[in-house]
């Protein structure tokens, strides 16, 4: 051993390597910039604690309260930022350290860059495609949850479920929902749940609570692994700040657990008064066939009798009768007609005849034996015999003349 | 144990029946044994609304 070699505690090296790093002027005011990992506030004391880092190295950081109420919010975990501080020595750990006083956002850090990109190249591969997202079954009798054992997210779906007196099956398939060995164990339930084909919808359920940790749901295996799956999945991861991979994956995206489990539980009374009037439909249209087969019998029966034998028997007869009618009508009408006509030809002949003229004064003159129409013949001395209606007068000729303008020859007759 | 329909089974094979009573075509034999059917079934399901519990179980995910 060299001379002047000296034993320390660990305390005065680590005072010693503090001072060392407080003599360099330059660290006590250092503008770092790395990616928020870590992220612990610490509500009691108000003092907030994370590490920034790279590819290459990890710092760890501690903001006091005075400097964490300037911040218009706490980083997130994955961001990147922009810490300005003072480099040295926590000794109680032996841990380098930033002693931060101003933190500021610098844009996407690598892990959202990295999820960023993982969405996308997802999302090319149609995983996210509205059309291939499957409806819930209305009333599904039995359902798997997926969710931790212990968690809240159980107790609300159960809890839901038993108020709308939900009266299925529901299947826990308990597993991990945090930490590094969350995205395998969910993977493994749902797996389990698939091989069982019991259910009839899967929910991947998880509390709300530290927003830091939804690395499970954004797991590239469970993205398939929820797309591949036979049921339509549920996600109900229970948060708001952004859609995790498995929300865009899943058929549905419930915002709590106790709508996930809304939405798979029915009315009880709803369902009820649905197949309550299912069976009034049924009831009803039952009546209506027969009710049209009724009308449609009573149609036939109608035709039917219309053109049975006895019936055109009968309507022939009817139509005889009516003929005979027509016959005899015109018959009578005929005889009418002739009686009429004799009745008019012996008025006609009762006006000529003779007797009855003789009756009002007229009279008849024969000359041998002819009734004298003319004095054209007569000779003077020749018997004339009038006709009168009671008898008769024989006279003789004196003289005659005939009626002027009758015939003009006949003038010096006259005058004879 | 007896294969059960579910409520959604039932539901649906309703709707159809009431469907096919809506039908012209479909033969009275036909419209009197689907309203037999559809009479045991809506009571089927009203007796299992009235009688369904909720089951909670937990299966071990190896």
């Amino acid at each position: 051993m060299a001379a002047g070699f000296q034993i320390l505690t660990v305390t005065q090296l680590c005072r010693y390597v503090k001072s060392l790093l407080e003599e360099q002027r330059q660290l006590g005011d250092v503008m770092v910039r790395g990616e928020v990992t870590g992220l612990t506030y610490r509500q009691s004391s108000g003092h907030l604690y994370f590490s920034i880092r790279d590819e290459g190295g990890l710092i760890r950081c501690v903001m006091f309260s005075r400097y964490v109420q300037n911040l218009p919010e706490l980083p997130e975990e994955g961001a990147a930022v922009l810490v300005r501080g003072t480099a040295t020595l926590y000794e109680r750990d032996g841990a380098f350290q930033i002693i931060t006083y101003d933190l500021q956002p610098l844009g996407q850090g690598q892990g959202k860059r990295d999820l960023d990109a993982l969405k996308r190249k997802l999302a090319e591969e149609g995983l996210f495609r509205e059309e291939h997202k499957r409806p819930l079954p209305p009333f599904p009798d039995t359902v798997g949850i997926i969710t931790s054992r212990e968690g809240a997210a159980l107790q609300d779906i159960l809890h839901t479920f038993r108020r709308r007196g939900y009266g299925g099956r529901v299947i826990v398939y308990p597993c991990a929902v945090q930490g590094a060995g969350a995205p395998a164990s969910i993977l493994r339930a749902l797996e389990r749940l698939e091989e069982e084909a019991l259910c009839q919808a899967a929910v991947i359920a998880r509390g709300g609570g530290s927003s830091e940790d939804l690395s499970a749901f954004n797991d590239e295996a469970l993205a398939y692994g929820a797309y591949g799956c036979p049921v339509p999945v549920v996600s109900a991861v229970g948060h708001e700040v952004d859609l995790s991979i498995l929300d865009l994956v899943a058929d549905v995206r419930a915002a709590t657990p106790t709508a996930a489990a809304e939405l798979l539980s029915p009315d009880r009374e709803a369902l009820r008064q649905r197949v309550l009037g299912l069976q009034r439909s049924v009831s009803y249209r039952t009546k209506e066939q027969i009710q049209r087969r009724r009308a449609r019998l009573a149609q036939e029966l109608r035709l039917l009798s219309a053109r049975s034998p006895g019936e055109r028997v009968a309507g022939n007869r009817q139509k005889l009768r009516f003929l005979v009618r027509l016959l005899k009508d015109a018959q009578q009408k005929k005889i009418r007609d002739r009686r009429g006509r004799v009745l008019y030809l012996l008025r006609q002949l009762e006006l000529l005849n003779p007797a009855a003229v003789m009756r009002k004064g007229y009279s008849v003159t024969l000359a041998e034996g002819k009734a004298l129409s003319t004095v054209e013949g007569l000779r003077p001395g020749q018997e004339l015999r009038t006709l009168l209606a009671d008898g008769e007068v024989i006279s003789a000729v004196c003289s005659y003349h005939k009626n002027e303008g009758e015939e003009k020859d006949h003038g010096a007759e006259r005058d004879h | 144990m007896e294969q059960k329909e579910t409520i959604e089974q039932s539901l649906r094979r309703l709707e159809e029946i009431v469907e096919r009573l809506g039908e012209d075509t479909v033969s009275l034999d036909d419209s009197l044994a689907l309203f037999s059917e559809g009479m045991k079934l809506s009571q089927r399901c009203m007796k299992q609304l009235d009688e369904a519990e909720l089951v909670v179980e937990e299966h071990s995910v190896s």
